[in-house]
């Protein structure tokens, strides 16, 4: 059970850096065309004065799913390596930042500018798509499998 | 839904005391081992498939490695571009060639550092149209250009503003610094054939400006390129580039002036007259060109002209037939070299006078082909005599005759044989020995020809409407100026460059291409 959570976090892990710094979208409004990523999108809000939005966007696309996937790695395989208080700092990590994180919604949006603002400007997914979706399904999936109990119980084997 | 709000003390007996402090803070690790084990059935444990399952990240890593190396390795060249003004370009804003995206604008700023006068744009090229950036390529920002004479960029209004550029020559070497173009070059600048660019001395500017046109009889020949003063203010420079199909019509005896504006001419007797050359030379001014019939050698670039006010009436009336087009003869056909020949003879039997013929002969390795009136003793020489000049050599046509030097080749066609000239004639032979080796043909229908009297410079052009077959030969209209200068002169198909025969023009009579045997 914790391998297929660590092999797909790591995997999620793995397709993480081209999913956040490759373009998503190219958006395309009489003829000026613009390629978005996550992170150019993120950092440009942040640069433009809106620190608030940018900083929450920040936040839940980039750094708590990262940390998520850090942490549900780290229990998972460091299990035997990790103290014990480290583990457990680990596991709120993920238990806060799983909350917090919001790939899920970031895929959404993207998907609800693909489908419905296609008459007004022309709008076709980047390479960072397919990247980004692994990411989102791979990342659902690793919560999905763990289980917070086996880990209680497998820290009790002699 | 429940129907009665909690009451405001009590709270989720589900929910997690946020403020209980963590149960196992402070426990010594040793001590939570004494907590006795919970017993849990437990399944049995799956090891088949438990090292498969690492195949998923392995994948995922290289799916990654693959999408950025596509990424990085997708990406052209970044080039700077410095221009003077930015005109509303963006970042994201394309960069077209022949309509085509070939890059984008990445980023646009003030001229980097402290040139503030400046802007900078970083332009990413399309990997496949990464060679456009290269030596001699030319960019400029396209924009609503609106002038009394033509509208361009005009999608550059409502839609996004864009880079174009007019690429350099093919061999040039790749570059990553441009400084961008102020204005749009014109068409004729861009074009790969870039035609003879002639300078026009004027003594003011007669409201001319760039795009004017040069006309040759009122059509289209060239377009000025730019007009200002000269390095020392003395006169005004017109540069017009004269398109390569019709460079043959700028002669070094040509004369231009200027047709532009319009003028109105009121008098009680003429009532009232305005000449007007067309609406675009009133607005940005014409140059009209003529050639005389001898008009010289054609100009090559940097030739000057003084650009006159008005045309005399003569340049109006001139006429030269002068040949059009890109490629006078097919590429590669070779030209001939003729020799000038002359016959003199003594004429008149009491009042005795000089006659002479001169035309042109070609080496050909039967011998010098000559028309036949340069090899025959004309009939009014006195006791027969006539002597032949050709090529540094004096030759009594009588003694050639003798001497079985010379051949008749049809009825209007004569050969001197090699012999003549003995061990000069290899010299004389060898500039003609390509054309030696061009196919010959006779005409049988009209057909452009090319006129070449001597290695190619300045020839005639012959349109097929001005020629009517007569037995095996053509006759030339004799609208066509053709002086005894060209009698001799070869006759070239401008079709495939073929021989097709010799123009003999007779003293009296119609000038006629004469087939070769």
């Amino acid at each position: 059970m914790t391998a297929r959570v660590a092999a797909t976090a790591a995997a999620a892990l793995a397709l993480f850096p081209p999913a956040i710094t490759l373009p998503i979208m190219r958006i395309e409004e009489m003829g000026h065309a613009t390629d978005a990523s996550i992170w150019s999108g993120s950092l440009g809000l942040l640069r433009d004065g809106d620190v608030f939005v940018g900083g929450v966007v920040f936040v839940c696309s980039i750094v708590f799913p990262l940390l998520k996937l850090g942490g549900l790695l780290a229990i998972t395989v460091g299990r035997h390596a990790l103290a014990r208080r480290a583990r457990r700092w680990s596991w709120r990590v993920v238990d806060l930042t799983g909350r917090w994180g919001m790939l899920d919604v970031l895929l959404v949006a993207v998907v609800v500018a693909w489908v419905k603002v296609g008459d007004l400007v022309e709008i076709t997914p980047g390479p960072a798509a397919f990247a980004f979706t692994l990411v989102v399904l791979l990342s659902l999936i690793a919560t999905a499998l763990f289980d917070p109990h086996a880990l209680w119980e497998e820290s009790n084997d002699p | 839904m429940t129907d009665e709000p909690l009451p405001p003390d009590a709270q989720d007996p589900l929910a997690p005391d946020p403020d209980a402090p963590d149960p196992l803070a402070g426990v010594p690790d040793a001590a939570l081992g004494a907590v006795p084990d919970a017993l849990v059935e437990r399944e049995p444990k799956r090891r088949i498939g438990h090292g498969l399952v690492w195949i998923v990240p392995l994948l995922a890593l290289a799916a990654s490695a693959a999408l950025s190396w596509s990424a990085i390795e997708g990406r052209g060249p970044e080039i700077v571009l410095h221009a003077d003004h930015g005109y509303g370009i963006r970042a994201g804003d394309p960069v077209r060639y022949l309509g085509i995206d070939v890059g984008s604008v990445t980023d646009v700023a003030l001229g980097g550092g402290t040139d503030e006068s400046a802007v900078r744009l970083q332009v990413r090229m399309r990997k496949d149209a990464a060679d456009l950036a290269r030596a001699g390529t030319r960019f400029w920002i396209v924009r609503p250009y609106l002038t009394l004479d033509s509208v361009e960029g005009l999608e550059t209004l409502i839609g996004a503003r864009y880079v174009a550029l007019a690429p350099g020559p093919k061999e040039a070497e790749r570059r990553s610094q441009f400084t961008a173009l102020r204005e749009p070059p014109l068409d004729e600048e861009l074009s790969a054939e870039r035609g003879v660019e002639i300078v026009l001395e004027a003594p003011t500017r007669f409201g001319l400006q760039a795009g004017a046109r040069v006309a040759y009889r009122g059509v289209f020949i060239g377009t000025v390129v730019g007009v200002g003063l000269a390095s020392d203010a003395t006169s005004v420079e017109v540069r017009a580039l004269i398109r390569p199909a019709f460079a043959q019509l700028v002669r070094e005896n040509s004369v231009f002036w200027e047709t532009g504006g319009f003028e109105i001419d009121l008098s009680l007797t003429g009532g009232l007259k305005v000449d007007l050359d067309s609406l675009r030379s009133a607005l940005v001014g014409g140059i009209a060109v003529a050639t005389p019939i001898d008009g010289g050698p054609a100009v090559s670039t940097g030739w000057r002209f003084p650009l006159y006010a008005d045309p005399k009436d003569e340049w109006l009336q001139w006429a030269p037939p002068l040949p059009l087009g890109n490629d006078l003869l097919p590429p590669g056909a070779p030209l001939p070299k003729l020799l000038r020949g002359s016959l003199e003879w003594e004429q008149g039997r009491i009042l005795r006078s000089d006659g002479t013929r001169g035309g042109w002969m070609l080496a050909t390795p039967r011998g010098l082909l000559a028309p036949r009136d340069l090899l025959t003793v004309p009939a009014e020489a006195r006791e027969g005599v006539a002597r032949l000049q050709v090529a540094g050599r004096r030759f009594q046509i009588s003694e050639l005759e003798a001497g079985d030097l010379v051949e008749d080749l049809g009825p209007r066609l004569r050969i001197l044989r090699p012999g003549a000239f003995g061990e000069a004639w290899e010299g004389l032979m060898e500039p003609n020995e390509a054309i030696a080796t061009q196919p010959r043909r006779t005409l049988v229908a009209p057909e452009d020809l090319l006129l070449v009297r001597d290695s190619g410079r300045d020839p005639i052009g012959i349109d097929a409407s001005r020629l009517r077959m007569e037995g095996d030969g053509a006759l030339v209209d004799g609208r066509i100026p053709l002086s005894e200068d060209w009698h001799g002169s070869l006759a070239l198909a401008r079709s495939d460059g073929a021989v097709v025969g010799v123009l003999a023009v007779p003293a009296d009579g119609k000038a006629e291409i004469v087939p070769i045997p």
